[in-house]
């Protein structure tokens, strides 16, 4: 009886100012697409760190005028090296080479080269990411070596952008989430407004606090659950549709885009349970500033 | 039933409405409070359901002090009295059935009693023929019987009206306070403010005066106004 009196109430409540329902739900769509959205953005950084982390090289750049002596030695020195798990000598000729390859497609780039202006170096590979800042150290101030290279340098500024990114978007999430509170705050507000001879009646006759705020409650908290379930939606869509395809048409990409389905539940579930909070906070305010129980 | 002690009430500072009320109201008195218009009458009604706060005196009701009645009980207090208006407060989409169901509703009541209480409210204050009507099909006098029906639908021990003739005919009015002394012979308490001569002094029940905030006649068996 109850239940079914809350439940009519909130959907004729819906109904009767529908708009401001719309724009409501769409807000917290949107805001909660951009929470969603710094979500996966930090689940690709993460995949690609990871993946670059395991490949990671040491490329260090050998100086012109290193002897052949001065490099062999460098070369078993860093062969010895508990942390290295291989060392291949680059020579000037083959760097040139590859420059080549890599650049096949714009030949005014190496053309303006010579076969020695690229320097030979020594690639290390190590047998754990982690050790790259440590090993690079150790080799910089060596005989013969002009500069040392590794991805760590890359991956530390991915992480930075990371940072930044994710700062500006939640700062922009948070204050989309104000706004879709306020608004759900004023759609309830309306609703309260339409039916204030009713909600007069109500007090008059002894109906509790609690049931005359329940039903306006119940509506924020639908107009709120149903945009979560909408950015959920949009999310869950374009991981099936968008990411996996792509992960299948650029190889490459594979490894940033591949989510398991559990950590994609766990965005899922927090966009619902945040657009859940954000719909209880609108509620509660608009019931409280309008409702005079 | 109702006992006011030196009841005080200010709306703003140097406005008073009611100044050193002493009342007391047994189970099943019906009384009028009479007295010109801003003498306080209504102010007096609206302490007893707790819609605004004394700020002076005590005020127990049904055995309670509203002073120290915390916010969460006032809804418990209001099921146990029953207001009636002068401009009736019904709900114009609503049916006269739906009207007096709402109250019930409202205050979680099954169906059941619903559907059996409701019909023969109803009944009692002679709209058991028009239960499907809406508010603006019935006469003002069936309109304030519909209110009624839904003030009494729960059997409050205590039924407040406020002007409740103010807006019928004599005849009409004739009809409604029948149907108030009815009421009160079931052991409700009624009071009534009004300014309506000729029912207070065809009723000669209990009669007290406000003028200016102060009780100025408390007369058993009264009439309206004694220079009057």
């Amino acid at each position: 009886m109850k239940i079914r009196y809350f439940l009519s109430e909130t959907v004729n409540n819906l109904r009767r100012n529908a708009l401001m329902a719309v724009a409501a739900t769409s807000t917290v769509a949107i805001s909660l697409l951009l929470l969603g959205g710094v979500e996966i953005l930090g689940m690709v950084v993460a995949n690609v760190t990871n993946s670059w982390e395991a490949k990671v090289e040491i490329s260090t750049f050998l100086r012109d005028d290193a002897s052949s002596g001065e490099i062999q030695a460098l070369e078993s020195e860093v062969t010895q090296m508990p942390e290295v798990k291989d060392v291949t000598y680059v020579s000037k000729a083959q760097a040139y080479e590859e420059f080549k390859q890599t650049y096949a497609d714009t030949p005014q780039l190496y053309e303006a080269l010579s076969s020695d202006s690229l320097p030979a170096s020594l690639r290390i590979a190590l047998t754990d990411a982690q050790y790259t800042q440590e090993v690079a150290g150790r080799i910089q101030g060596s005989t013969g070596v002009d500069e040392v290279r590794f991805g760590g340098e890359i991956i530390r500024r991915l992480l930075q952008v990371n940072t930044l990114l994710r700062t500006v978007t939640l700062v922009l999430s948070v204050i989309l989430m104000i706004a879709s509170a306020a608004l759900i705050a004023n759609t309830i507000r309306l609703g309260i407004y339409a039916r204030r001879e009713e909600i007069g009646i109500m007090k008059l006759v002894g109906a509790t606090n609690w049931f005359i705020r329940i039903p306006f409650m119940l509506e924020g908290l639908v107009a709120a659950l149903l945009g979560a379930l909408l950015a959920a939606g949009i999310v869950w869509l374009a991981d099936a549709m968008l990411f996996t395809r792509l992960a299948q048409a650029v190889p490459f990409l594979a490894p940033a885009f591949n989510f398991s389905s559990r950590e994609l539940m766990t965005v899922v579930a927090a966009l619902v349970a945040v657009g859940t909070g954000v719909g209880l906070v609108g509620s509660g305010m608009a019931t409280r500033r309008f409702l005079h129980v | 039933m109702i006992e006011a002690i030196s009841l005080e009430k200010d709306y703003r500072v140097g406005s008073r409405a009611l100044h050193d009320v002493s009342i007391e109201l047994t189970k099943g008195e019906f009384v009028f409070i009479v007295g010109p218009s801003g003498s306080g009458k209504s102010t007096f009604l609206k302490l007893i359901t707790k819609e605004e706060e004394p700020t002076g005196g005590e005020l127990h009701v049904a055995g309670k002090n509203l002073a120290t009645l915390p916010r969460w009980r006032v809804p418990f207090l209001r099921r146990n009295v029953g207001c009636v208006f002068q401009d009736f407060k019904l709900l114009p989409n609503k049916t006269v059935f739906e009207n007096v169901a709402f109250a019930l509703q409202v205050i979680g009541k099954n169906r059941g009693i619903i559907s059996r209480q409701v019909p023969q409210i109803l009944e009692l204050v002679g709209l058991g023929e028009k239960l499907s009507r809406y508010p603006d099909e019935l006469s003002g006098g069936e309109q304030q019987r519909v209110s009624i029906a839904r003030a009494f639908v729960n059997r409050p021990l205590i039924l407040l009206a406020d002007e409740p003739t103010g807006n019928l005919d004599p005849a009409t009015s004739i009809g409604i306070m029948r149907l108030l002394d009815r009421i009160n012979r079931t052991g409700t308490t009624v009071i009534m403010a009004t300014h309506d001569h000729a029912v207070v002094d065809s009723m000669r029940r209990r009669v007290i005066e406000l003028e200016d905030g102060r009780v100025v006649r408390d007369q058993t068996h009264g009439i309206y106004g004694v220079g009057t």
